[in-house]
């Protein structure tokens, strides 16, 4: 689905990716995982084109991205940031009908399919009583599982997500993590941005680690997120113990 | 239901153009001369369609078609265009609290409308000069805000506020040197006012503004996107940096076309664009025709009301920032924090 191959880019001097080669698969759910300042998020922009890459290429379906427009694009992958505050008082369905904006015909653009279409997905993620409400007056969690119906509405194969759960707490982070995962077992690939290893632990059938602009280990999350891989990442001791039947990372020393 | 809320939202639309139309009505029978109903309807028909329905005097006639009628006009057209451009910024800047002048524009065309005021001999016009500043203000603001194929909002307006003081310390200068009667002249155009326009304005502003206009309503779904964010637009297929340049240049130069024709109107682009939302929203397919009618009707009041309150005229811009400011200190106090 996605095939990154020798990809670098510098800001100016600096170089933040360095030679990366990657593969995603189609239809899964896989986790971005590093450091802050690691690359994960220059990575994510040279796939969507916010950056320019200077060296390597990325393909999307087989395609180069260079040969993609940003209109293509836009049909192809859909994104959510990280931040997502609004300056206006948005109703809920307009934020999620921005989403069929690729989709868009003449003039004006929207029409009662694009309605339907948005209608559904917000019953899909059973906020569809949320639709006249204001998006400044919704919940942390409920913000974003609105962003993610917008995602939907686009109706791309791929989503990028950059850190969706950073400022939930911690039953709305599991909730939006059954979300994705649901979406993902429909066919779609869906790739995280995450500071939190033990959600792509429970959650990722993928994992993809970064440090310094380079890849430190990706695959199947069973066996490549392990203790060394973490330990490559953040430099400390970790340590993965099986509760029951679910694994969990905590950290070496709590000191 | 969602079309039962669209229908409220042209409702709305709607309404406000009969009530423009109303308030243009009036406007064109009130003043020191009251023309009655008939009369004024007489000359409006015997003027547009070279009906005569009844006899009236010359002086009515006069009054109405020539003294009245382009100032209202270009009232409209001056509180269409302020108003969108308002609508413009701030989705643009994601910042409700801007207004049109943001980018040091209407001080570089007072800067050029006293230089012409000043130096008469230029010979190119007080409005032209006005013009050729804003613009220029604006092309300056904006290569100084420019890097890499970016522009940050924040450089834009740091940018703005820079060139709005250079220019307006040039004016300083000007008034330093100018003598009484230029003074005077320099001070009432900043202060702003639809006495001096005429057919010829309304004709040359109602093209451009209207045009604006239109262009920007076929663009306004495009608009809500880009109030989302760069990166949002780009990944829904929408270039941020092309459509960015053509909203900010429409909204500019038809600011720059009204503030030289009638000066300096202040805080209605920032409080007719908050009004227009708390009616139908921040979706500007929508709210792009609300404000533009309703700060044609505000205009046109405004401009009633300072040909009516004291003998003599008084300016519009007093009156809109009478109006204006309390009204921001309102919105800012009374919505804690819920902006529209």
């Amino acid at each position: 689905m996605i095939e990154i191959k020798n990809l670098s880019f510098s800001y100016g001097e600096k170089r933040v990716l360095d030679d990366i080669t990657l593969s995603m698969s189609k239809g899964k759910l896989h986790g971005l995982l590093g450091r802050n300042g690691s690359g994960k998020s220059t990575l994510f922009k040279c796939c969507l084109k916010f950056l320019k890459i200077s060296n390597g290429n990325i393909l999307i379906s087989g395609k180069d991205l260079k040969n993609i427009s940003i209109k293509e694009l836009s049909k192809l992958i859909a994104y959510l940031p990280q931040d997502h505050e609004q300056s206006f008082s948005w109703k809920v369905k307009e934020i999620v009908l921005m989403g069929r904006t690729p989709h868009m015909k003449g003039v004006f653009g929207l029409d009662k399919d694009d309605y339907t279409t948005i209608y559904s997905k917000l019953e899909l993620l059973d906020i569809l009583d949320l639709a006249e409400v204001s998006f400044n007056e919704l919940s942390g969690g409920q913000k974003q599982l609105v962003m993610i119906a917008r995602a939907l509405a686009q109706e791309t194969p791929i989503i990028f997500l950059d850190e969706p759960t950073s400022a939930l707490d911690f039953s709305n982070q599991l909730m939006i993590w059954r979300m994705l995962k649901r979406i993902s077992n429909t066919g779609i690939t869906i790739v995280v941005c995450t500071h939190d290893p033990n959600h792509i632990l429970w959650y990722c059938e993928n994992v993809i680690a970064i440090d310094n602009g380079k890849v430190l280990g990706a695959g199947d999350t069973a066996t490549v997120l392990n203790e060394e891989l973490l330990y490559d990442i953040y430099k400390s001791r970790y340590s993965i113990e099986t509760i029951g039947d679910q694994k969990i990372i905590y950290p070496g020393s709590f000191l | 239901m969602i079309f039962k809320n669209n229908i409220r939202k042209k409702f709305f639309i709607y309404f406000l153009l009969i009530l423009l139309f109303i308030t243009v009505s009036i406007s064109l029978m009130i003043g020191s001369y009251t023309v009655s109903f008939v009369d004024t309807l007489s000359i409006v028909i015997n003027k547009l369609f070279s009906l005569t329905l009844s006899n009236y005097s010359d002086t009515y006639e006069v009054i109405v078609w020539d003294i009245r009628a382009p100032r209202i006009l270009m009232a409209v057209f001056t509180g269409i265009a302020l108003s969108i451009a308002g609508v413009i910024y701030q989705s643009i800047f994601r910042n409700p609290i801007v207004e049109p002048y943001i980018l040091g524009v209407s001080s570089g065309a007072a800067f050029g409308a006293s230089l012409g005021i000043v130096y008469p001999f230029f010979s190119v016009g007080v409005k032209l000069f006005a013009f050729i500043f804003a613009m220029l203000s604006l092309i300056i603001s904006y290569s100084l805000a420019y890097r890499r194929d970016k522009t940050p909002i924040i450089s834009l307006v740091l940018s703005g506020i820079i060139i709005g003081s250079i220019f307006t310390a040039l004016v300083s200068i000007l008034k330093y040197v100018s003598d009484d009667t230029q003074l005077r002249e320099i001070v009432f155009w900043m202060m702003g006012g639809m006495y001096y326009s005429s057919w010829n304005d309304v004709l040359v502003n109602g093209i451009a503004v209207m045009t604006i206009f239109l262009l920007m309503w076929i663009l306004s779904w495009k608009l809500n996107i880009l109030s989302m964010g760069d990166e949002t637009a780009k990944s829904l297929g929408i270039h941020p940096e092309l459509y960015k340049a053509i909203f900010i240049t429409s909204a500019t130069f038809i600011t720059a076309m009204i503030v030289s024709t009638v000066g300096i109107i202040a805080w209605v682009g920032l409080m007719i664009p908050h009004m227009a939302r708390m009616l139908v929203g921040a979706d500007n397919r929508y709210l792009l025709p609300t404000a533009s009618l309703l700060g044609a009707v505000y205009i046109v009041i405004c401009d009633t009301l300072a040909r009516m309150v004291i003998e003599s005229e008084i300016p519009i811009g007093i009156i809109t920032s009478i109006i204006g400011a309390p009204f921001l200190l309102w919105l800012l106090r009374s919505r804690s924090g819920k902006v529209y």
